[in-house]
């Protein structure tokens, strides 16, 4: 697998609105966020019948 | 309605993990339990739609039968000191409540009027509260909508497609489909201001349904995420047309059809919660869903009667499945992580069987949903049901990822 880590963060905010793109921001974000990997929950709960 | 005799835990020979693994030997070697931060209610035990495949009424467990219709004042209120007290034990800066039923509308306004001014009240305000709610959205007027909007309580809805689609299992007791109800409730759910509650939709998969024509009805009603379900099942009580065969993926082959809609799609159109998580996964992050990774769940359920519960969809598996045997008047939250079947649900690769701990996805896959691991006499300590489903979506969303990220690096 490609490392993740040669693109920079310059790269992936220039890329188009594609779910790459958005996955890549999302990794970024959560690899910046590593202060308590259960914390850093985003949009969803973990329950798998709702969905926010 | 034919009676039913529950079978208790404790009538049942001892399956994986219960009489199997030792919390106090996890403890020994070095573990921790995590806290639960995601604290789902069932505050109403009964529903408006009889959907054909529902596990709280149609499957193993029929519990609901002895619980109250609605989650009383009292118990609310426990609850809500209980969730505090396990705030302040563990130094939380974010917890989330999650109404869940049955059909949580039927509890009344007031009800959800209370339920969120009691919580707020109990929780320290350095805690972020945030409050969300799955449902059918049949009583999802605008009287309804502006309690939400008032207390800040966020709504997934649950459609399983286009009119056909939804109606052949999301019916009404008399038979009469729900679809054009939660279309008219989803209307007024996104268009301002109400839009800002909305989250998304869920749909259970039907292989009977075209995927493409079902992934275009949901996104007919732009959401902001959605995502698919697999029909519960386990190894015990197989799901529709999974079969023994493992070289036959047929809930991998239709969800396939609609990641490769939506991956190459000129612009992100909505989020698919379970395609989004297994991206992250194989870029190396964390799942965010307890049905795909081994994030630890820190999920606990509070059942209409006060009863502490793992997580609901277990009645999927036999009856008492989700039982932990505690409740918020005598237990608190710290009670329920000395459980085995909780920690089993926390210790990410050393919950899981050989055959999933030799597999090439482990870590992405993380076994799959907990419940659909289940089979009569070895209990949890299996792959899923739904294992080579799961290993096909997996690879080929992995090989997409693989293959456009070498040509982002090479560019």
């Amino acid at each position: 697998m490609p490392d993740v880590t040669q693109i920079s963060l310059d790269e992936v905010r220039s890329l188009d609105d594609s779910v790459l793109a958005h996955s890549l921001r999302r990794f970024q974000r959560e690899s910046s966020d590593a202060r308590d990997p259960i914390s850093a929950f985003g949009a969803f709960n973990q329950h798998g019948s709702s969905p926010w | 309605m034919a009676d039913t005799v529950a079978i208790t835990r404790s009538d049942r020979p001892a399956e994986w993990p219960d009489g199997f693994l030792e919390v106090a030997a996890l403890r020994e070697n070095g573990w921790k339990p995590s806290p639960f931060r995601q604290f789902l209610f069932k505050v109403h035990s009964r529903c408006n739609l009889s959907c054909d495949y529902c596990y709280v009424y149609e499957m193993a467990d029929q519990s609901w039968r002895s619980r109250p219709v609605t989650m009383s004042a009292e118990v609310v209120a426990q609850a809500a000191t209980r969730i505090a007290d396990h705030v302040i034990t563990h130094n939380l800066d974010e917890v989330r409540v999650i109404l869940h039923g049955g059909e949580p509308l039927m509890a009344g306004r007031e009800f959800f009027v209370n339920l969120a001014t009691t919580v707020r009240e109990a929780v320290p305000p350095e805690c972020t509260l945030e409050f969300g709610m799955q449902t059918n959205a049949v009583l999802l007027d605008e009287s309804f909508l502006d309690v939400l909007l008032t207390h800040r309580i966020r709504v997934g809805v649950s459609l399983d497609g286009g009119r056909d689609a939804n109606d052949r299992h999301r019916s009404y007791a008399n038979g009469r489909g729900s679809y054009d109800n939660v279309v008219s409730a989803l209307r007024r759910l996104s268009a301002p201001p109400y839009d800002k509650l909305y989250t998304g939709l869920l749909c259970t998969i039907d292989l009977e349904n075209d995927p493409i024509a079902t992934y275009e009805a949901l996104l007919a009603f732009a959401p902001p995420s959605m995502d698919f379900l697999l029909p519960h099942g386990n190894w015990s009580c197989p799901p529709p047309r999974r079969s023994a065969d493992t070289t036959v993926t047929p809930y991998a082959d239709w969800l396939i059809q609609i990641f490769d809609r939506w991956y190459t799609a000129p612009g992100r159109e909505t989020g698919i919660r379970f395609f989004d998580e297994i991206i992250n996964l194989v870029l190396g992050g964390r799942s965010q869903v307890e049905s795909i990774g081994l994030t630890p769940v820190t999920l606990v359920v509070i059942e209409a009667d006060g009863s502490l519960e793992q997580v609901d969809s277990l009645k999927a598996a036999y009856p008492g499945a989700p039982a932990t045997g505690l409740n918020v008047f005598d237990n608190s939250f710290d009670d329920a992580l000395e459980l085995p079947a909780i920690a089993a649900r926390q210790i990410g690769v050393d919950g899981l069987c050989e055959t999933c701990q030799r597999c090439s996805v482990r870590d992405i896959c993380g076994g799959g949903l907990y419940p659909h691991r289940y089979r009569d006499g070895t209990g949890f300590l299996n792959p899923s049901v739904y294992c080579p489903d799961l290993l096909r979506l997996i690879q080929h969303i992995r090989d997409c990822v693989r293959r456009d990220l070498a040509d982002l690096v090479r560019t």
